[in-house]
């Protein structure tokens, strides 16, 4: 590859890099939200990376996990990378390619397109953990059927949330 | 001086009439609380026991509906739909338990709701394995428990629905013997009453003859009374009874005849306008023709009079004028005078006219003037009655919106109909109907909308049938017709394209119209089902596999129904597997230009299933697309033939272009340009190096959505080629729009060059000259001998694919065709004439992902 299209390249990432971070800055909270029998009730930063990363499978109670994820150009989605794993999209998709490729058992995940499904779907899969837009999660639609967890003991909205 | 031989048994009397005020108080007390028990207890507990097994079902439906597909957004809906359904069994369930239900129902919705709940434990963990992703475990689970728990639950429906039968019919048993009892009480109360009141009259009398002779006059006059009542009773315990309107009326005419001797009465009803529906022990029927059944025409006899003016009509029929153009009718038959007196409901409405006749002039005297009173109460209570009970009946039998049979009739009248088919050796035919895209109709035009479709849907459907054959709205938008009587399964299948026309039509609304479509599934007693439930059963998975046909039309349930859905369930399942197994490869077919030097590879994909064997892209595509798995396959295709290009370049093979296939829904994923992005970042692929084909249909039918990402992908340097080109439905103003570099004629044109083919040949001359007016390059693929190729060449075809040039192989078999030198190509060349001369052609294969 030649020096100047290295050098193209380059450019584009920082620029994506830059125009990404800038809108995280404006996108609202996000929460995580699992499934209501899971005795989880706080979780910390580094275990919500191991939990994305497919570092930890299962939860205490036995239960497999399964990561919901939002469509990649949901504001959940892009902040569940940026401010947990520290990807962008594409280096994720990559190391999700990577670990396939590598032999290793997939990551079990889901994609949804909307706040409402990913509740539903945290609802019925004992095992789920999602991480979705705040305001969608505590409404008393999602809030009633999922449990919204505190990361480093606390709440969307409190001061000094780790997610946001 | 009164006497008072008799006051010694005042007392006596006083005291019998005491007590039979008390019994008869506590008897009507008795019977109002059995009737209130039926109507709180029992009409309540059947409608949520049928609600109950109703939404079970709907339940059931919904979570197998969402187990046929594996794309949580879409299975989500199915779930919460599922759920909403279990609600509603909760919640009638609930109703039911809080009825003052016998001890053995109590038991067993305890017992049903032990089982239901034991269902649902299993039903949720198949759900979230489903969800999951984790189809063979759940597909295990659910017919390793999930169907045994369901049946279970039933059966508990069943025998608690047995048990609220016999309570039911023990209520009802109770209604009826203590109203028997109140009737019997009042008629002895009556008696005694009169007996005490008669017995103080004359113990007042001073005179003992005067005293006998007058006690024997009213002892004849209170059997009279006594006979009086005991008809009156029986007019009620009839009313009670729920009798045929006409006989209670029947026997109101005769207790009226039988106290005013010499009369003929007649009670007639008002309905639509017209008085009819007449009831008449002597009444000619000349004269019911001549004086009844007519609009109401102003002054025209006692009865309109009556009705009319509200107050009761005394009329001699020689005199009063309200007779002048019915009086000959009435004189013929010898009739002098008419009273009439109008019959009004609880609610104030006019029912009908109680007329009593007579042969001759007379006016009633005082103590007849009750008579016609009383008759016309009693009347009032029947009538009253016998529409209360009808309105009632149809009520439980009905859909409220569109007036249809709801769920239970349809349950009776199928059973009827088989039960008559049985005896009678001919076939019943089930039709589902379920309204195509009838959502959107709410979602656009508002549910008034919405519901003015169903009602029109349903007349409609009404039309179509005979009054033996039912239908029935079901569901929101699905309704059930049973054919009572079929000659055989064209005959169903004929009134179901009937049906199926007429929906169709355009429903008026308002100022606008809208159309809707249906499909529809038909089973057949006896060859697809002897019970209700199998025959509804197969109608509804003939509708499925409509509805996942294209929707709007018609199919008849058959062995294969079922079998497809077995395979296109082990099909999915397999599918969903092949992927993380590794089962699919991909071969790769060479593209040359017309002197035969390679431009191209086209790669194509395999799938070699351990269950199923070698399973042909015709075949598992289309399940594939269906259940997006397309887009995760695809993916795949895409990186593997993006790695083998640049694994052949890296080999020091001279770059040429690896055709891709894209899917319709590939294209519609707003990630696809990033996607190819990556991908070919990751691969290192020049992007010039990749063309991507996607089909005409695919392009024509999302050019709108699809134009901009286009236009992306060839701003990235990627080629864009039509694929199966003079097949679909091209519009040249599009084609002029879209980024396309290159068109492959559709093989089937290729195949039909030979020695006579005058028709061909020019399409595919037009089809070469259109594209290189519009700048772009013709591929023809499917070339199989050399007369095809010499055609193509004097054409003026620029790339040439086809197993005259290369048969599509694995990647290690192909690099024998190029491998090692520039004079790849002359090897390629070489292997290709020999091949032609040698005649291996056998089949075209220049499907890619089909």
């Amino acid at each position: 590859m030649s020096l100047h299209r290295i050098s193209s390249i380059a450019f584009f990432m920082i620029a994506a890099t830059i125009t990404g971070g800038a809108k995280v800055q404006q996108r609202t909270q996000v929460a995580v939200i699992v499934n209501k029998l899971n005795p989880v009730g706080n979780i910390e930063m580094v275990q919500l990376r191991r939990l994305i990363l497919g570092e930890v499978r299962q939860w205490a109670n036995q239960r497999r996990v399964t990561i919901v994820h939002r469509d990649p150009q949901s504001a959940a989605y892009q902040m569940s990378l940026d401010v947990v794993v520290h990807m962008t999209a594409g280096e994720y998709r990559r190391f999700l390619m990577n670990q396939e490729f590598r032999g290793g058992e997939p990551i079990g995940s889901k994609t949804l397109n909307s706040a409402k499904s990913a509740c539903e779907f945290v609802y019925n899969v004992p095992g789920a953990i999602a991480v979705v837009e705040a305001e969608s999660a505590l409404t008393p639609q999602c809030s009633y059927l999922v449990k919204v967890l505190t990361v480093d003991n606390k709440l969307p909205g409190e001061a000094n949330y780790s997610l946001q | 001086m009164p006497s008072f031989g008799r006051v010694k048994f005042l007392p006596l009397l006083g005291l019998l009439a005491s007590i039979g005020v008390v019994v008869s108080g506590i008897s009507i007390r008795n019977s109002v609380v059995a009737v209130r028990a039926m109507q709180t207890v029992g009409v309540p507990a059947s409608e949520a026991q049928g609600d109950i097994q109703y939404y079970m079902q709907e339940s059931r439906r919904r979570f197998v509906y969402a187990m046929t597909t594996s794309d949580p957004n879409e299975q989500l809906p199915y779930i919460s739909k599922a759920r909403v359904a279990d609600a509603e069994v909760q919640a009638r369930l609930t109703t039911l338990v809080s009825l003052d239900l016998p001890k053995a129902a109590l038991q067993g919705a305890g017992e049903f709701r032990s089982r239901w709940r034991a269902y649902l434990q299993v039903r949720d963990e198949v759900i979230s394995l489903i969800l999951e992703g984790r189809a063979a475990q759940a597909v295990h689970l659910e017919s390793k428990l999930g169907t045994e728990a369901f049946e279970n639950a039933s059966g508990a429906l069943q025998v608690m629905r047995l048990d609220l039968g016999e309570h039911a019919k023990k209520q009802s048993q109770l209604v009826q013997s203590t109203l028997l009892r109140v009737v019997v009480e009042l008629v002895l109360l009556v008696l005694t009453l009169a007996r005490l009141v008669w017995s103080l009259l004359s113990s007042f009398r001073s005179e003992r003859d005067k005293e006998l002779a007058h006690e024997r006059e009213k002892n004849e006059q209170l059997g009279q009374s006594a006979r009086l009542e005991a008809e009156r009773s029986l007019v009620l315990e009839l009313t009670g009874k729920n009798e045929p309107l006409q006989n209670v009326l029947e026997a109101l005419c005769r207790l009226v005849q039988q106290q005013l001797p010499g009369s003929v009465t007649a009670v007639s009803i008002f309905h639509d306008g017209k008085l009819k529906e007449i009831a008449g022990v002597d009444l000619p029927v000349s004269f019911v023709q001549s004086h009844y059944l007519l609009p109401a025409p102003d002054g025209l006899g006692a009865s309109w009079a009556a009705l009319q003016s509200g107050q009761p009509v005394y009329s001699l029929i020689t005199d009063d004028p309200m007779w002048d153009s019915l009086r000959d009718a009435a004189v013929q038959h010898g009739f002098l005078a008419c009273w009439s007196q109008r019959v009004l409901s609880n609610s104030g409405h006019a029912l009908g006219t109680v007329d009593i006749y007579f042969r001759t002039s007379r006016k009633p005297e005082v103590g007849e003037l009750g008579v016609l009173h009383g008759a016309v109460q009693l009347a009032a209570t029947a009538i009253d009655h016998r529409r209360l009970y009808e309105e009632l009946s149809f009520q439980a039998q009905r859909d409220a919106l569109t007036e249809l049979a709801n769920r239970r009739l349809l349950q009776e009248r199928l059973e009827q109909a088989i039960t008559w088919a049985a005896r009678d050796q001919h076939l019943v035919a089930v039709l589902m109907i379920d309204l195509d895209r009838f959502k959107q109709v709410n979602d656009l035009l508002g549910h008034r909308a919405g519901d003015t479709v169903l009602r029109v849907v349903a007349q409609r459907l009404a039309r179509c049938v005979k009054q033996s054959d039912t239908v029935a709205r079901v569901g929101g938008d699905e309704f059930t017709v049973v054919l009572s009587s079929v000659a055989n399964a064209e005959a169903a299948e004929e009134q179901a394209q009937k049906m199926l026309h007429e929906i169709i039509q355009a429903i008026g609304l308002g100022e606008q119209e809208t159309y809707v479509a249906a499909s529809i599934g038909i089973s057949l007693y006896p060859s697809d089902g002897q019970d209700t439930v199998t025959l509804l059963r197969n109608a509804d998975l003939a509708l499925y596999q409509v509805k996942s046909h294209g929707r709007n039309g018609c199919l008849l349930y058959g062995p294969q129904i079922g079998a497809v859905l077995r395979k296109k369930m082990s099909m999915e399942k397999a599918l969903s597997l092949a992927l993380q197994n590794n089962e699919f490869h991909l071969y790769y077919q060479p593209q040359t230009d017309i002197q035969r030097s390679l431009v191209g590879m086209e790669a194509l994909l395999r799938w070699d299933s351990p269950e199923l064997g070698r399973v042909s892209p015709a075949d598992f595509i289309p399940v594939a697309e269906e259940t997006g798995l397309i887009v995760p396959i695809g993916a795949w295709v895409f990186r593997e033939a993006c790695r083998q290009s640049v694994a052949w370049q890296q080999l020091g093979h001279s770059p040429f272009k690896m055709a891709v296939n894209v899917s319709a829904r590939q294209l519609a994923d707003a990630n696809f340009v990033e996607f190819v992005r990556c991908t070919l970042a990751e691969s290192g692929l020049n992007p010039e190096m990749l063309e991507l084909e996607l089909t005409e249909t695919t392009l024509m039918e999302y050019v709108e959505e699809s134009l901009p990402r286009l236009r992306q992908l060839r701003d990235l340097g990627i080629t864009l080629a039509i694929d199966d080109f003079g097949t679909g439905y091209s519009s040249l103003s599009y084609l002029q729009k879209l980024p396309v570099a290159s068109v492959k004629i559709d093989q089937s044109f290729i195949r039909e060059i030979s020695e006579d083919s005058k028709s061909t040949v020019p399409v595919i001359q037009a089809i070469v000259e259109l594209a290189h007016g519009m700048g772009l390059k013709v591929v023809g693929e499917g070339v199989e001998t050399e007369r095809q190729m010499q055609t193509l060449r004097v054409l003026g075809c620029d790339v040439i694919q086809g197993y005259l040039i290369g048969k599509p192989g694995p990647a290690n078999e192909i690099e024998n065709f190029f491998s090692g030198s520039p004079q790849g190509l002359l090897q390629l060349d070489k292997q290709i004439r020999s091949k032609d001369s040698n005649s291996i052609i056998a089949h075209s294969d220049s499907s890619l992902t089909k």
